[in-house]
C-alpha cells in the first residue's frame, strides 16, 4: 500500500489523483484497507465541511462517519473522470443540508425559538487543541455568522472560502448551476454584510480590529 | 442596483472579473454611493472570511469510521449469504403480511368514521385501534427477527417458518376483531374484513 496522503484544502489534487484512483479501484473490489487510506486522506476535508455546516463537533463527527459510509456503499456510482474529493464533499454537504433541514423542522415542530450561533458553538465536551484554536475570537465570529445562513447558502460559502472552490466546482459539488451558485454567494455575502453592520450583536470595536487584522 | 453591477461586484470579490470590466466597475461605483457602500461591506465580509481556521478531524475518527464500515459490510454479507429460497420466502411472507394488514387498516378507518358523531365512543375506538395496531406491528417485528435468526441457523426450515408468519398474523387479526366487535357496542368491524 502506498504511503499516507493528507489532502488538505488547496493541495494539488491532480498530483495525487492516480493514487486516489488506485485506492478507489481496490475499495470497489471490497478492499477495506484501501478505503481506509481514502478515509485517512480526506477525513480532515470532510470533517471541516461538516463542522462548518453544523457548527457542533459531535454532530460533525457523526455526519463525517455517515458521509464516508455512504461513499463506500455507493462507490460504484463514482465517476472516475471527476475529482474524488469533490464527489465526497458532495455527499457530505448534501447530508449536512438534510440534517440542518431536519433540525429546523424539529425546532419548528417544538415551537421553540431557534438557538443562537453561540448556543450551537458551546459544547460540553472537553475541547481538543485544534478546537481551542478554532474557538479564537475570529473563528467564533465566523461560525456565528455562518450559523445565520440558510443551509444552501452556507454550503456555498464554506466551499468558496474553506476549499477555495471555483463557481464550477461548487456547482458540481452541490449539484446545481453556476448561476445559482453566484446568486447564493451574493445573497449570502449580503446577509453576512448586514450582520456586520453597527447594529449587529457583534461589538463594532472588536469587529473593526478583526477586519483590520486581515 | 442593477443585476450587472451585482454580478461585477461578486466577480471582483472572487477575483474572476475580466480586466477590462474592473475599471468599468469602479467607474460605476464612483457614480453610485449606495452601491459603493454595499461593495465596501461585501469587501469586509470577504476579508473576514478569507483564510478561515480549518477544523482538523479528531484522531479516533478514522478508526470509528472503519469500525462502522466493517459492521455494515458484515451485516450485508450475512443477508447476502442467505440461500435464494430463504430470501424469496422472506419477501413473500412480508408481502403476505402487508396484504393481511390492509383490511385491518381499512376496518380501523371504517370504525373511526362510524364513531365520529360520538366523541366518547370515538376516543375509545381510537385508543383501542391504535393500541391494537401497535401490538400487531411489534408482534410482526418480533416474528420477523426471530424467523430470520432461525433461517440463518436452519436454512432448510426457513421457508416453512416464513410461511407461518402470515398465518400467525391472521390468527391475531381474528382475535383482534373478535375483541373489537364484542367490546365496542355500536361500532363493529365490517363483515367483509374477516
Amino acid at each position: 500500500m502506498s504511503a499516507l496522503l493528507i489532502v488538505l484544502p488547496g493541495a494539488n489534487v491532480a498530483e495525487v489523483d492516480s493514487t486516489i484512483l488506485e485506492w478507489v479501484a481496490l475499495a470497489r473490489q471490497g478492499d477495506q484497507d484501501a478505503f481506509a487510506e481514502l478515509v485517512y486522506s480526506f477525513q480532515d476535508a470532510v470533517y471541516n465541511l461538516c463542522y462548518r455546516m453544523l457548527g457542533e463537533r459531535t454532530e460533525a463527527e457523526d455526519a463525517t462517519q455517515e458521509a464516508f459510509l455512504r461513499a463506500y456503499l455507493h462507490l460504484n456510482r463514482y465517476d472516475t473522470a471527476r475529482s474524488f474529493k469533490t464527489w465526497l464533499l458532495s455527499i457530505a454537504s448534501n447530508h449536512c443540508i438534510d440534517r440542518l433541514r431536519k433540525r429546523r423542522m424539529k425546532w419548528m415542530s417544538l415551537d421553540e425559538p431557534l438557538p443562537s450561533g453561540n448556543a450551537l458553538a458551546i459544547s460540553s465536551d472537553e475541547p481538543t487543541p485544534e478546537e481551542a484554536t478554532l474557538k479564537s475570537e475570529r473563528g467564533a465570529i465566523i461560525q456565528h455568522l455562518l450559523d445565520e445562513l440558510p443551509p444552501d447558502y452556507r454550503a456555498a460559502v464554506v466551499l468558496r472560502y474553506w476549499y477555495d472552490y471555483s463557481y464550477t466546482e461548487i456547482a458540481e459539488t452541490l449539484e446545481t448551476t453556476e448561476s445559482a451558485i453566484k446568486s447564493r454567494l451574493f445573497r449570502a455575502r449580503q446577509t453576512l454584510a448586514d450582520k456586520l453592520r453597527p447594529s449587529s450583536p457583534i461589538p463594532s470595536d472588536r469587529m473593526t480590529s478583526l477586519l483590520e487584522g486581515n | 442596483m442593477t443585476e450587472l453591477l451585482q454580478r461585477m461586484m461578486q466577480e471582483q470579490l472572487d477575483g474572476v472579473l475580466a480586466d477590462e470590466q474592473v475599471s468599468e466597475l469602479y467607474q460605476r461605483l464612483n457614480e453610485d454611493e449606495d452601491a459603493a457602500a454595499q461593495f465596501a461591506r461585501l469587501g469586509q465580509v470577504d476579508r473576514l472570511m478569507s483564510n478561515p481556521p480549518f477544523a482538523r478531524a479528531p484522531q479516533r475518527l478514522a478508526a470509528t469510521i472503519m469500525a462502522r464500515l466493517a459492521q455494515t459490510v458484515q451485516q450485508q454479507t450475512e443477508t447476502e449469504d442467505m440461500p435464494d429460497e430463504v430470501r424469496q420466502a422472506l419477501h413473500m411472507s412480508v408481502s403476505l403480511v402487508i396484504l393481511a394488514m390492509t383490511p385491518m387498516m381499512v376496518a380501523a378507518s371504517w370504525m373511526v368514521l362510524n364513531a365520529r358523531y360520538n366523541p366518547k365512543l370515538l376516543t375509545r375506538v381510537l385508543e383501542r385501534t391504535i393500541a391494537l395496531m401497535v401490538m400487531m406491528i411489534q408482534a410482526l417485528i418480533f416474528l420477523l427477527e426471530e424467523t430470520e435468526q432461525m433461517a440463518r441457523r436452519h436454512p432448510d426450515k426457513a421457508a416453512l417458518a416464513f410461511s407461518l408468519i402470515p398465518v400467525v398474523l391472521m390468527g391475531m387479526l381474528e382475535y383482534v376483531y373478535g375483541t373489537q366487535n364484542n367490546g365496542e357496542a355500536g361500532v363493529k368491524a365490517p363483515e367483509w374484513v374477516m
